[in-house]
């Protein structure tokens, strides 16, 4: 038997890409290469660096991930179309006129700047534990990620990351947790199978730091940003619109004319979905240090995007209270085709937001909430959170940033 | 899935591009077929439009790290497409089904674009792909990057940034586990 051969023949053979992907993937290539043509930064120097990996630094991986988390989810959703609306115990959406969103995002331009970039952040995902006591959930899968990039001439980004325990997700479920025993690991179903989170910390690595981006930040579109680069964006809504939810300026940053020709660019070539506009917006707002003006635009931008409403009374992960910007509910199925365990089937729809803190107008968190319970879900109740980015920190201070040691609470 | 076979000039191709950008294209133009087919194989073509162009923007990105003295541009590029593969799945474990996203996004692909694990369902038979799991990931590495992509073992070993004579070890690990699955599938039949 040659398996090689086996798994050659099992794969078939995958099919090329179309003309569409091809002249998609050179484009952003394209982009990249014109974005450091106009940068006035001196070109990468001849002599090979220190070569260490192919690549590091989380957050590379961390934009990718994000991406590819949308690719891993079809391997156990079917996504049946939008929720119908309110049936059951569906949480209605409190809808505010886009003016009360505006308030929050004027907050938003209130806020300092300084000689570095932090950001803090903690990502995880919500399971149901079914002991014989009674069902409770849990948020695991838990990390936290820091980063910090001291701007200018001998700047540079470092990151570092640590895995978080897993805990019971509410004062209620950490009852039904102690009936259970208090057990110190959770064995849960995942994608397509079972996987273990325990209630330890782990601690922080020694940090990566990226020799590429010197001081530099990832833009929108693939491009390197100086600080001062992200000084000339706009700020009104309507051209922060046209950078950021469509391809047409790869993020304020004209396509050069002979790039346009030659790939036949066309505005509004790939339109983007509301959910494509919340998503970048988070991206935006968490990774990129816009100047607060910027960031104040973009949020109203987003508010102002046809699919995307405002939602009161939202809860994070970290039970901070919050305004959120939301896409309408989608409904999910899970089947049993990879195996997925009788527990897990089922229905259920949820809603994805940018989570802002009313008073200061900062983002909060990144979150998938449940709004009609069935399926895994069947027992919680709606606005529980089931996959979250939370920030703990996001922004310029003036001292050395230092990844926290005391775990969040 | 030939390998182009100007080795030298993808290096030199490599090198010119740190002082004219524009160059860079050509790598891509010689390589995407090859990186998107490798990538679709592993995890459906959904993901691979974003992980075949990432492959390159990260090449480009780091090209100035390119050392010419450990191997060709091809098995670079196929180095970093394998380890963002691996950051899919990892990424998979972290957000569960966060991601009705891009479902959601793209309702046309459907059964045909739905992933499981490394293996796209609809062309692996699931005995294959229940073997396939069975694998450690640098096992998966290993075996997919010759059954997809026809690299050698010195290309592999150049791609994982692993010694030559592990490839050869995991390979033949890798065999023996997917002949036992394998075998044991059939007879049950």
């Amino acid at each position: 038997m040659d398996e090689i051969r086996m798994v050659r023949d099992g794969y078939g053979s995958p099919r090329p890409p179309t003309k569409d992907e091809t002249a998609t993937a050179r484009m952003q290539l394209a982009a990249l290469i014109a974005a450091e043509r106009t940068d006035t930064a001196p070109a990468p120097a001849p002599a090979p660096a220190p070569r260490r990996r192919l690549f590091g630094g989380w957050r590379l991986k961390l934009g990718v991930g994000l991406l590819a988390a949308g690719t891993a989810a079809a391997a156990v959703i079917v996504v049946t179309g939008q929720d119908d609306g309110p049936s059951g115990r569906t949480t209605p959406p409190v809808a505010m006129g886009e003016g009360d969103f505006t308030q929050v995002a004027a907050k938003a331009e209130l806020a300092p700047t300084g000689k570095y970039w932090a950001s803090d952040e903690i990502s995880g995902a919500l399971y149901v534990i079914r002991p014989k006591s009674g069902p409770y959930a849990i948020f695991g899968a838990q990390s936290e990620f820091h980063t910090s990039t001291t701007t200018g001439e001998k700047g540079g980004t470092t990151y570092n990351t640590r895995d978080l325990p897993a805990r019971p997700a509410t004062p209620e479920d950490a009852a039904a947790w102690k009936r259970a025993g208090s057990p110190s690991s959770f064995k849960v179903w995942s994608n397509d199978h079972y996987w273990t989170y325990t209630t330890k910390a782990g601690s922080w690595g020694e940090g990566e730091s990226d020799a590429v981006k010197d001081g530099k930040f990832y833009g929108p579109g693939g491009t390197l940003l100086t600080k001062d680069d992200f000084a000339t964006l706009p700020t009104d809504p309507s051209a922060l619109a046209k950078a950021f939810f469509s391809y047409e300026g790869w993020g304020g940053h004209p396509v050069a004319p002979f790039l346009k020709e030659k790939f036949k660019v066309k505005p509004g070539m790939k339109n983007m979905t509301p959910r494509m506009k919340l998503v970048e917006t988070g991206r935006a707002l968490r990774n990129m240090p816009l100047p607060p003006k910027v960031r104040a635009g973009l949020m109203r931008a987003l508010a102002a995007q046809p699919g995307i409403q405002t939602v009161k009374g939202a809860v994070d992960p970290a039970g901070r209270k919050g305004i959120a910007l939301a896409i309408a509910p989608e409904r999910i199925t899970r089947t049993a085709e990879y195996g997925t365990p009788k527990a897990e089937q089922g229905a259920f729809s949820e809603r994805t937001e940018l989570v802002f803190d009313p008073k200061t107008g900062e983002l909060l968190a990144e979150q998938t909430v449940l709004t009609t319970p069935g399926g895994a879900y069947a027992q919680l109740k709606p606005g529980a959170v089931l996959n979250y980015w939370i920030l703990r920190q996001a922004g310029w201070t003036d001292t050395k940033p230092k990844p926290p040691a005391q775990l969040p609470s | 899935m030939s390998a182009p076979p100007a080795v030298e000039d993808d290096a030199r191709i490599v090198a010119a591009s740190l002082g004219e950008p524009e160059r860079f294209t050509g790598v891509y133009d010689r390589h995407y077929t090859a990186v998107y087919r490798y990538v679709s194989g592993r995890l459906g073509q959904q993901a691979a439009d974003d992980v075949a162009a990432e492959t390159f923007l990260i090449a480009f990105r780091r090209r100035a790290d390119f050392d010419p003295g450990r191997g060709a541009v091809r098995a670079w590029l196929f180095g970093i497409a394998t380890r963002l593969v691996a950051q899919h799945h990892r990424a998979e474990e972290r957000h569960y089904r966060a991601l009705a996203r891009v479902g959601v996004d793209r309702p046309h692909g459907g059964d045909e674009d739905r992933v499981v694990a490394a293996v796209d369902a609809r062309t692996v038979q699931p005995r294959l792909a229940a073997a396939l799991r069975g694998l450690s990931s640098k096992e998966r590495d290993v075996v997919l990057l010759v059954a997809l992509a026809d690299l050698g073992h010195e290309e592999i070993a150049t791609a994982l940034g692993i010694p030559y004579g592990t490839v050869g070890s995991r390979l033949n690990r890798a065999r023996g586990k997917l002949r036992a699955a394998l075998s044991t599938a059939t007879e049950g039949q």
